[in-house]
């Protein structure tokens, strides 16, 4: 058991802005009481685990139920976004005391629309 | 412990535990797979009541199912296939022509979970990154793991990390030893439990804390069934 490259998940806008953006970060820290709540109810957090396990389920075994979770947990995670998006798969991992990202996976452009419920 | 009580004890606990997912997870969907998760919460509280339990198992074994089916797995990695273990070895319990198989059915149960962690201590220690820290200095560095960015500076202190890491391999692989005393049943499943709770601070896997301990019941019994 070693620790492997980790899964960054990013996206954007087709069109307007194109930056990548992290789809959705950890916050910076907890209060004692989140983390306290967070026992009881932590739907956010969970959601993140999974996205983080479809990321490399999508890279060791890619398939279309991947791609439409990661599609769908990311519209709804961004109510604002609008048209055509595309995701990506950055792997960090780190080389020689530095961390290094390899982007693995880019996505075809989706329609927010047609993707969140 | 007998049997029967330990068998409650798990009903009890892995239907809030179990409650507690389901509502989640209908909070976050629509139509048919909220209802799906609605009818799993609904099986919680028919569980928790005590009647006719095999019921309320049998609709939670399906509607498991169900979500592995949804989710093209695991949703929450290890703490799914153990809500799914303690439910089949639960309903196994129930639907055994005899109380020896009854009790196969928990023993089985219990260890799966001695398994748990044994092997995962195991497959650490081997690992010269595990021995040395580094493993757990790289989860807190780069992995996906922590719950919080200020947790990452926890990779800072390699004693600290090198310690945590010797007391969770070394509980985990001494765990199967535990079942030699039932005072040294209960402080592993006391150790066992703290770990649990330190990975859902750290790593926001709330949902293994509660789910782990479930199963407890069943070790003391089987510690007892052994031993007693």
């Amino acid at each position: 058991m070693t620790v492997g490259p980790s899964p960054r998940i990013e996206y954007r806008a087709v069109t307007g802005d194109a930056t990548w953006q992290e789809n959705d970060p950890v916050l910076e820290r907890l209060t004692p009481q989140a983390y306290v709540r967070n026992l009881f109810w932590n739907r956010r957090r969970n959601t993140q685990l999974y996205t983080v396990a479809l990321a490399e389920r999508l890279i060791a075994a890619p398939s279309d139920h991947s791609v439409q979770e990661l599609s769908r947990l990311i519209a709804n995670r961004h109510p604002e976004l609008s048209g055509a998006f595309q995701f990506r798969l950055v792997f960090v991992v780190p080389h020689e005391g530095a961390l290094i990202r390899e982007t693995l996976y880019e996505s075809a452009p989706v329609q927010a629309e047609e993707v969140r419920r | 412990m007998s049997l029967e009580m330990a068998m409650a004890a798990m009903q009890i606990m892995v239907s809030l535990a179990v409650f507690q997912q389901s509502v989640e997870h209908a909070s976050g969907e629509q139509g048919m797979w909220r209802g799906v998760f609605v009818a799993r919460a609904a099986a919680c509280l028919w569980l928790l009541t005590g009647v006719l339990p095999l019921g309320a198992l049998g609709v939670l074994w399906c509607t498991g199912v169900a979500q592995l089916h949804r989710f093209a797995g695991p949703y929450n990695g290890g703490s799914d296939k153990v809500t799914m273990l303690i439910i089949t070895c639960l309903t196994l319990a129930h639907l055994a022509p005899s109380p020896m198989l009854s009790e196969l059915a928990i023993a089985y149960l219990a260890v799966q979970i001695i398994l748990s962690y044994f092997v995962s201590g195991y497959v650490k220690i081997v690992k010269s990154e595990w021995r040395s820290g580094q493993a757990l200095a790289h989860v807190f560095w780069y992995s996906a793991y922590p719950q919080a960015e200020s947790l990452r500076g926890w990779r800072r202190h390699p004693a600290l990390l090198r310690l945590m890491s010797w007391g969770v391999m070394g509980f985990e692989v001494a765990f199967p030893l535990a079942l030699l005393h039932p005072w040294s049943l209960w402080v592993a499943m006391a150790t066992a439990g703290t770990f649990h709770l330190a990975n859902a601070c750290l790593f926001g896997l709330n949902r293994f804390f509660w789910i782990w301990i479930c199963a407890y019941p069943s070790l003391i019994w089987f510690q007892d069934r052994l031993f007693g």
